[in-house]
């Protein structure tokens, strides 16, 4: 009899542990979690006016956490870059980033030198700019070599 | 007349008796091996090949053992030969001629004892073959046809100045080409080449990472797979042993990227499952004997130059941490 009584007690107890409400959960705060990452798309587009898009192929596009550690190579990542893609997205911590972009002209004759790609064939030109990140939210920026 | 009878017959009992008591049992019978014929045709050399061999047998005791030599060979010499059709007729005969000087692959087979036959032309894409084996003195001929799959366009990965290949967390490395007009299977090796130093001993080593294969039922549209980074480090983690005191640094990667013959694909299509395409052992389309009678391309794509994020990930990543990578900064 005195057992019965113990297993009721117990099956009483594991009811209220289960119903047990923390004053986070009622209003809701902990329930879904906070996204903790955020997006960037990086449009980088090849439309050069004086050379033909043929010539000119992606080389570079590394994100890192300052325009020193660009210099310095501590990247946050390096994309790999294709001529065959122009949206390249990212999933980062939010905060602030800073990325570098590079194109070469990889044609014969005066056809880079013309286009302003340092020294012709194989010149490149490089460019950087800087985005932020925020959490949940998708942000977009358009590449430009001045 | 009746004593002739009876010796005659006393002769013919002992005859059958003794047949009857020969207790040699014939347990690999020379008529069960079929010839093994492998020949893949490749549009990008002005040399093809067929191999020819044969079926062996096995004890239990010896399994997993080298066959010997002359378990492969065939006694006799093989006449081979390929048609070229044109509209379901042949319109062109290429004879095949025993070449002894050829450098064979090594691998689990004496490559001594594999018979290697050259003939000198560049088939095309889309041409139809015949090929026939034909073993005048035992009167076995095996046959197979195939035709000549399309040469895939290798986008990615390319040589272009400044440009790094990286395997990390956040930037996917992708493959992309165009498959062409005929189905095939495709797959590629990304190839690290890497240096080792340990104590005063210096050597460059390799190790490779397969990527998936991918069924192209034939087309004009770009294919994109996508490399998990996380699985290429698990691959090198596989392939390279952590040793005490050992120092190691990638120098490049290498790209080859395999396309397999439409009579290997259509094979697989029919399974309908590319992951039960690892019992190639079971495809064959040659008659009369086993093998394959296809066609493939392979491409190279050399001195990929691996970006900094690559050096930091193997010298940091779970699976490569313990393998000696220098680290990114001390490079």
């Amino acid at each position: 009899m005195a057992m019965t009584k113990q297993i009721k007690l117990l099956v009483l107890l594991t009811f209220l542990v289960a119903c047990s409400t923390d004053p986070e959960d009622i209003d809701g705060s902990d329930s879904i979690h906070p996204p903790i990452y955020g997006r960037i798309q990086l449009n980088f587009p090849i439309d050069d006016s004086n050379v033909p898009n043929r010539c000119i192929k992606r080389a570079d596009l590394s994100v890192a956490f300052t325009a020193d550690s660009l210099y310095r190579k501590k990247f946050v990542t390096v994309s790999n870059v294709s001529d065959y893609q122009s949206l390249y997205e990212y999933s980062l911590k939010p905060g602030s980033y800073y990325y570098q972009a590079a194109k070469t002209c990889v044609c014969s004759g005066d056809t880079c030198l013309w286009g302003g790609y340092p020294g012709g064939q194989n010149g490149m030109k490089w460019t950087l700019g800087n985005f932020k990140i925020l959490p949940g939210d998708i942000t977009y920026d358009r590449i430009n070599f001045n | 007349m009746n004593r002739s009878l009876s010796i005659l017959f006393w002769f013919g009992f002992l005859v059958l008796g003794c047949n009857s008591c020969n207790s040699d049992l014939d347990l690999i019978d020379e008529s069960s091996y079929r010839p093994v014929v492998y020949c893949l045709l490749n549009p990008s050399e002005a040399n093809q090949y067929v191999r020819v061999g044969k079926t062996f047998s096995v004890a239990t005791e010896s399994f997993g053992n080298y066959p010997p030599v002359d378990s492969l060979l065939w006694p006799v010499e093989a006449q081979v030969y390929m048609e070229r059709w044109e509209n379901k007729d042949p319109v062109e005969t290429i004879l095949f001629s025993k070449n002894e000087m050829f450098v064979r692959d090594s691998g689990p087979f004496p490559t001594n004892g594999l018979s290697i036959y050259q003939a000198k032309f560049q088939p095309k894409t889309g041409e139809k073959y015949h090929l026939y084996v034909h073993f005048d003195d035992l009167d076995i001929i095996v046959s197979g046809e195939t035709q000549v799959m399309s040469r895939p366009q290798l986008l990615d990965p390319a040589i272009v100045p400044g440009r790094t290949i990286t395997f990390d967390t956040i930037s996917p490395f992708t493959v992309r080409w165009i498959a062409g007009d005929y189905p095939g299977l495709y797959q590629g090796i990304v190839k690290m080449n890497y240096s080792e130093l340990l104590g005063n001993d210096f050597e460059n080593k390799y190790c490779c990472f397969l990527t998936p294969i991918y069924y192209d039922p034939g087309s004009s549209e770009m294919n994109e797979e996508k490399i998990n980074s996380m699985n290429f480090f698990k691959s090198v983690s596989q392939q390279l042993k952590p040793i005490e005191g050992v120092q190691r640094e990638i120098i490049n990667f290498e790209f080859i990227f395999y396309a397999a013959g439409s009579d290997l694909a259509l094979q697989v299509n029919q399974m309908g499952d590319l992951n039960t395409f690892s019992s190639v052992g079971d495809f064959s389309n040659i008659s009369g004997g086993m093998g394959v009678f296809s066609s493939r391309i392979v491409q190279h794509v050399p001195n990929l130059v691996p970006s900094v994020m690559t050096r930091h990930f193997l010298s940091t990543s779970t699976y490569t941490k313990d393998l000696g990578f220098i680290k990114h900064g001390n490079d």
